[in-house]
């Protein structure tokens, strides 16, 4: 009961550190907020895999530590230092922005809550806890994609990728934790050489448009 | 089917990384030899390799490589042939093409190097793609085919190309991830069923049949948004006219040829199999793919960029293969398959024909500022305006038998609108080829050579080899179609035999 406690009151604090992650301007902070949330869900892998005593969640955990909770942020924060510090200027105010997220986030998480059967008719998702679980792991995917939507920083927009692909983390947890562990190297490797690529870009984007400001990649729109 | 243990499937996926290993080892600045040299040797016993595997698996067996399940029916096998053979003519494009730009100082020999070494890591990227039996798999083998081709997008590291790059790596990504969702989707909900058999492609069948109604259609529909984006798909498309006309121009020739079908593969792979049990799939695959064939053929016909032409039109091409490939029935997938093999040639004959055109003026690209390079180029304008002509749709050329093909699937399947929009998308393709071959090759130059104007002579013998063998086998195809019948009809028994069993 204490460990299933446990895993709801993690989730929660996933979602916090993703809204840190979003929602805070300077770069390097938010990468912070990332790295975090990074290891608060290789918290969760741990915990998770004791519950339910699945040994192989605990390489699961390691490799997540590894590639997220050393890799990324290590890349991440590396190129923060080439670009300007404070992230070029959202849309919306900082207290609409957030007042307006947790919202959305109030409310996605609801539906998500009642509707998750569609997305998994599973019977391991009788217990709350992994429901709240999953609902949690989408809202964060909405997170992400709601930063790529909605912010015009190169770098910012990095980070939401990187909150998509740990939802995708605690999705595949959710609903396939029998995947072996080969697969989840590879796709994390995906992840980690993709992030790699666009921080490179972004850094040589800011080095010839003097601005890390995606709406002046213009070039091509003719 | 007598399934038989063969190490080839995975040579084709290691081979090209150790050449790509060779490459940054021993390619030396001053000697063409060890970069080009390594490069087309290692992708000449590749092409052979594959030969040798398509002709067991076209001779009946099913080849498996134990430990790393890679799986190779005829689908599988004929994806490998045109994934090498293309990679080794725009090799063989690129000796010339390159030696010009790092000429002119676009790029140096060090950056070739990466060029050369990245080309063939996307090669070994492809053929796993095509192989892998595992579905998870399938979608690593796509991305890393993304992120192989991410750095030769925005390899001359100009402004342009670095927005093509960034946006190309985003955005498939994010497209790509949804498909990961589908495919967990189906998997959580097959596997207190099947177990972990529900992860294989060859079960995808049973997959279809046994779970809940909701949680199939939405996976499809993940699966579908994300295989479009890597196709490139309206509204899916922003990367794709961006990234294939930044490129390189061989590179282009490989986007367009080769990366974009993976997209299809997989669809054929995955969704086709949905499609007998579930109606509701070859109505939504119909509906994005007509109105995506239109919107890009109308966006093409609007360019005045060469390239980006080509790109938008590349849209609504793949989109008949979608279309096709999403009824689901045989002569759908048939016809899929078909245009989808055309396409791949032409295509990549077109680019590379652009390419010979950029070589000769010196990287002209609009089609406003050209003119008149008939009389100078003349294998170069023959093997455009027969491309040009081949996508239209005109016979005796071998785009015509497919789309053919596919308009009497989508009679069959009663899609009545989706078949007016596919001829008509036709017609447009038709004309909007011929225009631009017109303008480029035909009409009078927009300065004349005089007044500083265009300078062009043949591309040397080495760059149009590639095109004559692209051009040669496009007016073999369309003349004698009974060479290929045989493997596209093992190929679509291969994508049906996997609802059946």
């Amino acid at each position: 009961m204490i460990a299933g406690q446990t895993l709801v009151t993690l989730t929660m604090a996933i979602l916090m550190a993703s809204v840190a992650a979003v929602e805070i301007r300077k770069l390097r902070i938010a990468a912070w907020a990332y790295l975090t949330q990074s290891l608060l869900i290789c918290l969760l892998l741990i915990t998770y895999a004791w519950l339910t005593a699945n040994g192989s969640l605990y390489l699961w955990a390691a490799t997540c530590l590894l590639t997220k909770g050393i890799i990324i942020p290590w890349l991440l924060l590396r190129y923060i230092k080439r670009v300007p510090q404070i992230e070029h200027k959202p849309l919306l105010g900082f207290a609409l922005s957030v007042i307006l997220l947790g919202l959305m986030m109030v409310a996605l998480y609801r539906i998500f809550y009642r509707t998750i059967f569609i997305m998994a008719p599973v019977p391991a998702l009788l217990e709350t806890q992994v429901r709240s679980l999953l609902a949690g792991a989408c809202v964060v995917f909405c997170l992400g994609l709601w930063t790529l939507l909605s912010r015009r920083d190169v770098i910012k927009t990095v980070i939401g990728l990187g909150l998509m692909e740990n939802a995708v983390h605690l999705i595949l947890l959710a609903l396939a934790p029998q995947l072996k562990e080969t697969t989840m190297i590879g796709i994390l490797t995906n992840v980690v050489a993709a992030i790699f690529i666009l921080l490179y870009l972004s850094a040589d984007i800011y080095r010839l448009f003097g601005s890390t400001d995606s709406a002046r990649l213009s070039e091509l729109k003719r | 089917m007598a399934q038989s243990e063969s190490l080839l499937p995975l040579f084709l996926i290691l081979w090209p990384l150790f050449g790509a290993i060779l490459i940054q080892l021993f390619g030396q600045e001053r000697r063409q030899l060890t970069r080009e040299g390594i490069a087309i040797a290692v992708m000449g016993v590749q092409l052979a390799a594959a030969i040798a595997q398509s002709w067991s698996v076209f001779s009946g067996l099913l080849l498996i490589t134990a430990g790393s399940g890679l799986r190779v029916d005829a689908l599988s096998a004929l994806m490998g042939l045109l994934i090498n053979g293309i990679t080794l003519l725009v090799l063989i494009q690129s000796v010339r093409y390159m030696q010009k730009e790092e000429e002119h100082g676009f790029t140096s020999p060090r950056r070739l190097r990466l060029y050369y070494a990245l080309i063939l890591i996307f090669a070994g990227a492809m053929n796993w793609t095509v192989t892998t039996s595992h579905l998870i798999l399938l979608y690593v083998a796509m991305e890393a085919s993304t992120l192989a081709t991410a750095l030769l997008v925005a390899f001359y590291r100009k402004k342009a190309s670095l927005e093509a790059g960034y946006k190309y790596v985003l955005l498939v990504m994010v497209g790509m991830t949804f498909s990961l969702l589908g495919m967990v989707i189906l998997f959580a909900a097959a596997q207190p069923l099947l177990g972990s058999k529900a992860l294989l492609l060859n079960h995808m069948g049973e997959v279809a049949r046994l779970i809940p109604r909701k949680a199939a259609l939405l996976g499809v529909a993940f699966m579908t948004v994300g295989f479009a984006t890597k196709a490139g798909l309206v509204p899916f498309h922003a990367w794709l006219p961006d990234a294939h006309s930044e490129a390189p121009s061989p590179v282009s020739a490989l986007l367009s040829g080769l990366i974009i079908k993976l997209g299809a593969y997989a669809l054929a792979r995955t969704v086709t199999i949905f499609a007998p049990a579930w109606h509701g799939i070859p109505l939504f695959i119909a509906i994005l793919a007509s109105a995506s064939m239109l919107i890009g053929i109308i966006m093409a016909l609007v360019q005045d960029d060469l390239k980006r032409m080509l790109a938008f039109s590349s849209v609504s091409q793949i989109s008949y293969v979608f279309m096709g490939l999403g009824l689901g029935s045989y002569l759908g997938i048939y016809g899929g398959l078909f245009h989808l093999v055309n396409h791949t040639l032409i295509k990549a004959l077109l680019f590379l024909s652009t390419g010979a055109v950029m070589y000769a003026t010196g990287g002209v690209r609009r089609i406003s500022q050209l003119g008149g390079l008939a009389k100078t180029m003349p294998v170069t304008s023959f093997c455009f305006f027969l491309g040009a002509l081949a996508l239209g749709g005109l016979p005796p050329l071998n785009a015509f038998l497919s789309k053919f093909t596919l308009f009497i699937a989508l009679g069959e399947a009663r899609l009545w609108w989706a078949l007016v929009i596919a001829i008509l998308t036709g017609l447009l393709t038709l004309a909007c080829l011929v225009r631009a071959a017109y303008m480029v090759f035909w009409a009078p130059a927009a300065l004349p050579e005089e007044a500083g104007g265009l300078t062009a002579h043949e591309v040397p013998f080495l760059m149009y080899v590639s095109m004559a063998v692209l051009a040669g086998l496009s007016l073999l195809i369309g003349l004698f179609p009974n060479v290929l019948y045989p493997l596209l009809d093992s190929a679509t028994r291969a994508v049906l035999a996997v609802w059946i069993n």
